[in-house]
């Protein structure tokens, strides 16, 4: 992957993590492992050990019409097989999840090449050729980006999970697709994201403590950054706006400013 | 505001200079000879499908339209007519009867073995009538007088029923479901609203036309979209003017290489982000944008002294981006994601306004949530830019969507072979301005060269 830095205004800590997931370079801390299997098996669109299913031959047997930008344009590998596109989606909680959702959306802008993504109410749905996904499900599913209480694997009924904390600080789920395994103090999915039952637990490890979270979270929110001292994206923001309605009016009123 | 005397330079689909040092005028639609072609070849067609006037009379199935559903079947009134067999003499009776004089540019071509017909008119006739109906009603009328006096019909064998077979259930319905269509698609009582017409092909019609040719297809799609700005008003002042014809070049027609440059600085290993940061190094190198103020964490605030020009250099990006970003999952459904992506960072990474005054990211975000999850219903393909979903971007939304539809291979449901099967049978026939604008738009903008000012 190209090496970057897409600006961003700023200088508290909020600002700072921004500015590390809009960096093409950063490498987020692994904090599990999960087998391939096991994503496999969380995302539930086929079981362990089968083969992709394509929806198109693949792209060396396709017969194309000569174009100069197909030729250039390197597809990854899941497209050169012609896999079928498959999600998995995310609720990201507002108490401090690592990435809410406009961020996590900016954040595969940055990392990932051929993606269809959509932030909408708290979820936030990522779609990829099939091999591609269970790759990048992995990297999303092992490293700080997820924290078993406070981001959930959900594919539908995603509702009710912003608004309130369960006992043991899991987001809610009409679904029952997670429990807090009091012993081990870990977190384990009991269904798919679809809610089918799985046939054993995963164990998607401990969640991270109040703390932990207030470090790598990426929202600004009163009691930890406060929005209105963001001063630099604010003066950003403001001037965007009136830009956009400067230029709404007339393109050359922006001129110069 | 800037002056109209803008020089570019045009490159084609694989980066070769064309045509050098054109002033920005000569890419207008009211100057450009090649773009003025195009539209008179959208203005002037209809395609008739004989194969499919010859079934529904030989089933009964006319009218095609009920509240629910398609099928209107009117048993009783079958008429068994080999129209498809008899296609010649039936395209001689019409060329005959539209040509105004002998030799005019009047075009009847049999298409498929006499399967359908593609009719341009003759240019007169659309100079005399009054609206885009006047070319296809008269092809219809005429098609339907050639049926019956090859087939030698009578208003007591069955007459009345051949204008159903061609033009529908119209006047009945607002609506035409026959075998009557055009280049576009727009039939003027349906159309929802002034300067819209030429924005009423489906993106995968477009898709069709350019054979699947990522940088044509974006660039008859931008043009009929600029086209429909200076049809609806929206190019009228010189400011707006500028605007549309600035990204028109840069966005439709490649101006100074700017897209193909940036899509193969990405091709391999770049990402939506890395052509944000690529064409931010691109337009400060090219001093269409500044820094105006540097932040204390270090952020820096550009501003531009020419935002129609910095306006056309984002929607270059923003389709590069989307042809990076689909281009790699050979996929059209990443689109609006890679659009609502491309400028919600842009905005924050320069503080400068993103594509269209915010109307793209809106009209994006609009698409994305309509297209997928539980509200999900057409795939970008079946959008047409006159869709209450697309048209409030003025232009730089669906040359993007069309890029994205002829990277896909094969993974849409509402596929261009589904939808547009129509184009794809009479692309051959259509005029290079239309298969190949850029090419072609070049060549008329070299001639206009030393001309204007």
């Amino acid at each position: 992957m190209k090496q970057f830095q897409i600006p961003y205004p700023g200088d508290d800590a909020v600002a700072n993590k921004r500015k590390e997931w809009l960096n093409a370079s950063f490498s987020p801390k692994k904090i599990r492992d999960m087998s391939d299997e096991d994503i496999v098996r969380l995302l539930g669109h086929r079981k362990p050990g089968t083969a992709y299913s394509s929806v198109h031959p693949p792209l060396d047997e396709l017969k194309e019409a000569q174009d100069p930008i197909k030729e250039l344009v390197e597809p990854t590998p899941g497209a050169k097989a012609g896999d079928r596109i498959r999600y998995i989606q995310f609720a990201d909680s507002r108490h401090l999840a690592p990435l809410p959702p406009w961020m996590r959306f900016r954040m595969y802008g940055v990392r990932l090449r051929g993606f269809d993504s959509l932030a909408y109410s708290g979820r936030t749905l990522l779609e990829q050729r099939e091999r591609d996904l269970d790759k990048t499900s992995k990297f999303l599913m092992e490293t700080e980006i997820f924290d078993p209480a406070r981001v959930a694997l959900r594919s539908i009924t995603v509702h009710g999970f912003s608004l309130r904390l369960d006992e043991d600080g899991l987001m809610f789920d009409a679904r029952r697709r997670y429990i807090f395994n009091k012993e081990t103090g870990e977190v384990e999915y009991t269904k798919t994201q679809q809610s089918v039952p799985l046939e054993k637990r995963i164990r998607v490890g401990r969640p991270m403590s109040e703390e932990d979270l207030e470090k790598v979270a990426t929202l600004y929110r009163f009691g930890v950054i406060s929005p209105r001292d963001s001063d630099e994206l604010l003066k950003v923001m403001k001037r965007i706006g009136e830009l956009r309605v400067l230029g709404g009016l007339r393109p050359d009123l922006v001129d110069g400013r | 505001m800037k002056s109209k005397s803008d020089i570019i330079d045009l490159y084609d689909e694989r980066g070769e200079l064309i045509a050098e040092k054109i002033p920005l005028q000569a890419i207008s639609p009211l100057r450009n000879r090649a773009i003025r072609d195009a539209i008179m070849t959208f203005k002037r067609s209809a395609i008739i499908n004989l194969k499919k006037a010859e079934h529904a009379l030989r089933t009964g199935a006319l009218g095609s339209e009920m509240g629910i559903g398609e099928d209107c079947q009117i048993p009783g009134c079958e008429m068994d007519l080999d129209i498809v067999a008899n296609a010649g003499a039936i395209a001689d009776r019409i060329r005959e009867w539209l040509q105004v004089e002998e030799g005019d540019d009047t075009v009847v071509e049999v298409i498929d073995n006499g399967e359908m017909l593609f009719v341009l008119v003759p240019t007169r006739r659309v100079e005399m009538g009054s609206d885009l109906a006047n070319p296809r009603v008269n092809v219809g009328i005429a098609a339907a007088h050639a049926i019956i006096e090859a087939f030698g019909l009578t208003p007591f064998t069955g007459t009345e029923v051949i204008k159903s077979a061609i033009f529908g259930r119209y006047p009945q319905s607002i609506t035409t479901k026959g075998a009557l269509s055009g280049l576009i698609p727009a039939w003027p009582p349906t159309v929802d609203g002034v300067g819209l017409n030429f924005r009423t092909n489906m993106v995968n019609d477009i898709v069709a036309m350019t054979n699947k040719d990522t940088l044509n297809g974006a660039a008859l799609s931008s043009i009929l979209e600029h086209v429909a700005m200076f049809d609806s008003g929206d190019a009228i002042h010189p400011a707006y003017e500028r605007y549309h014809l600035l990204g028109l070049a840069y966005q439709g027609l490649n101006a100074d290489n700017l897209v193909y440059d940036l899509v193969k600085e990405n091709a391999v290993d770049g990402t939506i982000g890395s052509v944000i940061v690529d064409l931010i190094n691109r337009a400060a190198k090219d001093d269409v944008i500044s820094v105006k103020e540097t932040l204390p964490s270090g952020f820096k605030i550009y501003k531009t002294d020419d935002a129609s020009l910095w306006n056309a250099y984002v929607a270059a990006g923003q389709l590069v981006s989307v042809i990076i970003n689909c281009g790699a999952m050979r996929a059209a459904q990443g689109v609006p994601a890679s659009m609502v992506e491309f400028n919600d960072m842009i905005k924050l990474a320069t503080g400068l306004p993103d594509i269209d005054y915010g109307r793209g990211l809106g009209t994006s975000i609009g698409v994305s949530f309509y297209s997928h999850n539980i509200y999900g219903g057409a795939g970008p393909g079946a959008f047409s830019p006159a869709n209450p979903l697309l048209r409030h971007c003025r232009g730089f939304l669906a040359p993007c969507f069309v890029a994205a539809m002829c990277l896909d291979a094969g993974t849409q449901m509402f596929n261009t072979e589904l939808t547009s099967a129509t184009f794809l049978r009479i692309r051959d026939i259509l005029p290079e301005e239309v298969k190949k604008p850029i090419k072609s738009v070049a060549e008329a903008a070299l001639e206009l060269k030393g001309t204007l000012r």
